[in-house]
């Protein structure tokens, strides 16, 4: 079992995308956030820390491979009461899983600029299949990404206590959304 | 005892409410005091709070009859021999306490209604209990001020009564054990006024 192990490790390092691109996220001009109706009005929020490994190359994308990893602690709106709460043992509850992780392996390409991104987003310990739909606009070295995934907040029990499980006064579904600025490394 | 006030002591529908709000409010007082150190990770904490604003808005809505009932009602008189100063005391105070009565719990439902995290009441599990539309179309950033605002007023209120209620009773056991006039028993169900009725 072990050297099977070995083996498919050592084959999928052979494979690995050795010509893949990888692309270095300018922060400064990127964003990651959700968004979900909450009292019936839109509650918008950004992650200020966050960190983005891509490799992608559109003419391969059998060997994209991304990984994301965002700091929960610094999810901000514009309403602290509710950042709190957020952050909270209910919400994310940051004091114990710090970070959530996004990691897609499987690219497929849609019509014209179009993608989408499955892979798997881990928050408070669970992890569930993901897919975030994304546009794609690369001029050179530059690249310019936006994309949405939309999620059910209970499926990571986010949420899930009586106070908080129904759909209103949060909504149930909310949308997460990265708006993203690369430059190609060389 | 009939239900009306008479001059001499309060009728059932007086001292019904008298201690019905009596026995509510201090409840709520000490429900309030406990939760509001409660931990966000308090299991319980939701459930407290659902209970506090139902007891609340009992309040309130038991404080407005009073109210009513009291003015449309006629108001027993004090005993005679209270001197100035204690008459213009019993006054205000029976005032103030009136007021705090109907402002506690409608402080309560006005910070609630501006909470920018927006949970509602379930009036003790049976149905949703609106919120005041005082705010509506205000941002939650708005909303923040205003919700600290009538938070800060609903535990000036409530500590005027903690202060208040005790000296109420005490006037009350006061006039009872000390000068043995009728005003407690006034207030007491199915008491007769002694010489009177």
């Amino acid at each position: 079992m072990k050297r099977i192990v070995v083996a498919a490790l050592a084959a999928s390092c052979l494979a690995s995308p050795a010509f893949a691109a990888h692309w270095n996220v300018d922060y400064a001009t990127s964003k990651v956030g959700f968004a979900v109706q909450w009292s019936g009005t839109p509650f918008g929020a950004k992650f200020k820390k966050w960190t983005a490994a891509i490799d992608f190359d559109p003419a391969d994308l059998a060997h994209a491979h991304v990984i994301a990893n965002i700091d929960l602690a610094s999810e901000e709106s514009d309403s602290p009461d509710n950042d709190d709460g957020i952050k909270g043992a209910t919400g994310f509850q940051v004091s114990q899983f710090p970070t959530a992780k996004f990691e897609a392996t499987s690219f497929t390409h849609g019509s014209g600029n179009q993608y989408a991104a499955k892979g798997f987003l881990t928050i408070k310990g669970v992890k569930k299949p993901t897919t975030l739909n994304f546009q794609l606009q690369i001029n050179g070295d530059k690249a310019h990404m936006s994309g949405t995934a939309d999620v059910m907040r209970l499926d990571w029990g986010l949420g899930a206590d009586p106070e908080w499980s129904g759909d209103t006064p949060v909504a149930h579904k909310v949308g997460i959304f990265v708006e993203l600025n690369a430059t190609k490394a060389h | 005892m009939q239900a009306k006030n008479t001059t001499d002591r309060y009728g059932a529908v007086a001292v019904t409410l008298h201690w019905l709000i009596a026995l509510l409010l201090i409840t709520n007082i000490c429900v309030g005091l406990y939760m509001a150190d409660l931990p966000r990770s308090d299991p319980n904490k939701f459930m407290i709070f659902q209970t506090h604003k139902s007891i609340g808005l009992t309040v309130l809505v038991l404080s407005v009859l009073r109210v009513i009932w009291r003015l449309i009602n006629p108001v027993p008189a004090l005993p005679p021999g209270l001197s100035a100063p204690l008459r213009y005391t019993a006054h205000i105070s029976h005032f103030v306490l009136y007021f705090l009565i109907v402002f506690i719990p409608l402080t309560g439902w006005i910070m609630v209604s501006a909470s920018p995290l927006g949970n509602g009441t379930l009036y003790f599990g049976l149905f949703d209990w609106p919120n005041l539309p005082l705010f509506t179309g205000m941002t939650r950033a708005e909303l923040h001020p205003m919700h600290e605002t009538f938070e800060t007023a609903h535990v000036i209120l409530a500590w005027s009564a903690i202060i208040l209620v005790p000296l109420h009773i005490g006037a009350a056991l006061y006039h009872h054990f000390w000068r043995g006039d009728t005003v407690l028993r006034r207030m007491l169900p199915g008491t007769t006024i002694e010489g009177r009725t």
